[in-house]
């Protein structure tokens, strides 16, 4: 019996998934009327000093989700610069649990005045501990481009 | 038994008290500690007036001074300063030159000097451990010193550090972190000579240079 919950313990630690964390926060919030009527033009993502592919996998991302929550008749262009991009170690994400972040800054600009109208930082973390959480995380560029994605249109389109 | 139940709930407790900690999020009041030691008036300063220009040129985290992890250094919740930072700079940046006998305004009129300080970092980092948090706090900004005329004479990166160990990666933490690597760069700004130089020197000679004879 207590062989048994040892094993069923080791097996839920070994295998258990990962957990996702974080959002945007608010720099220069965007005009609720522009908020509606908005949609987003020129997408442009600098990364600094991490891989390039990360750039057109973010710019998709980016790409995919503010079609979907900006669907209004202003065109607005959006800056991205990518902070930082740290990725797992699967060993010890196997091991003890470890994490990827993603970190950095989405800027909403008028393309006819080139004045910011919207200015957000964006931290997006995914974590776990285990095999699953591993396997899981080997995208993490992916799925936190997602989530970054998804952050910036909840908290400037409401969407 | 009941004693054992009663230590298995408590241990529950504490455990939930302390997961639901990283993910409220936090504002703080951050403050500046002076520079210990000696600040003796620097010679002339009593005859220059300073105006301090800040300037945010931060390209991440500028709404937050720090975000709490967990166990697997996730970021979690945001740490905030309840102040305005780039302010804080220029405040502190003028109690140091006050302290030396300078008449310093921030954002004031005209004047003798101006000081531009660009804040490029003012963020605490927290990497977890197996045991303990690695608290790594960064402050850095640019500061340019200009004549009267708005020519340059002195332009220098300074880039203050806080880092050691820390058990909680909690909001004072982060707090006491940025504070402590703000006063570690205003230490390095105000012990280089060439900083009060410019100061306390005449104005860069304007008009053609002269022509070299031999």
């Amino acid at each position: 019996m207590k062989h048994g919950l040892i094993a069923a313990a080791g097996m839920a630690v070994a295998l258990s998934g990962c957990v996702y964390s974080g959002g945007a926060e608010v720099v220069t919030a965007l005009d609720q009327k522009l908020a509606r009527d908005a949609r987003i033009g020129e997408i442009a993502v600098e990364v600094v000093g991490t891989d390039a592919g990360l750039g057109q996998t973010l710019q998709s991302a980016l790409r995919r989700e503010l079609d979907r929550c900006a669907t209004g008749s202003q065109t607005l262009d959006l800056q991205v610069r990518v902070a930082s991009f740290a990725d797992q170690n699967a060993a010890k994400t196997i091991l003890i649990g470890d994490s990827a972040t993603l970190n950095g800054t989405a800027t909403l600009k008028d393309p006819q005045s080139g004045q910011t109208v919207g200015d957000y930082d964006v931290s997006e973390s995914v974590g776990g501990g285990g095999i699953l959480a591993a396997a899981a995380m080997s995208n993490a560029d992916e799925s936190l481009s997602r989530e970054f994605a998804e952050s910036l249109c909840s908290k400037a389109f409401g969407g | 038994m009941i004693s054992r139940f009663f230590r298995l709930a408590m241990v529950m407790l504490i455990g939930a008290g302390a997961a639901a900690c990283a993910t409220t999020e936090a504002t703080v009041p951050v403050t500046y500690k002076p520079v210990p030691g000696s600040t003796a008036p620097v010679n002339g300063a009593d005859a220059v007036t300073v105006n301090v220009q800040g300037v945010d040129g931060r390209v991440a985290n500028r709404a937050v001074i720090s975000r709490k992890v967990n166990g697997y250094n996730m970021d979690m919740a945001s740490i905030r300063s309840s102040g305005n930072v780039v302010d804080l700079v220029a405040r502190a940046l003028r109690q140091e030159l006050d302290n030396r006998g300078f008449q310093a305004f921030v954002n004031g009129e005209q004047s003798s000097r101006t000081i531009k300080v660009e804040l490029l970092e003012f963020y605490n980092d927290y990497n977890a451990g197996l045991v303990s948090m690695t608290r790594n706090a960064n402050v850095r900004f640019v500061v340019q010193v200009l004549d009267s005329q708005g020519t340059s004479l002195f332009e220098e990166t300074v880039h203050g550090r806080h880092a050691d160990e820390v058990f909680v990666a909690g909001a004072d933490n982060a707090k006491e972190g940025v504070e402590l690597a703000l006063t570690n760069a205003m230490s390095k700004l105000v012990s280089n000579r060439s900083f009060f130089d410019a100061l306390v020197g005449p104005d860069r000679p304007t008009g053609p240079a002269p022509v070299p004879t031999s």
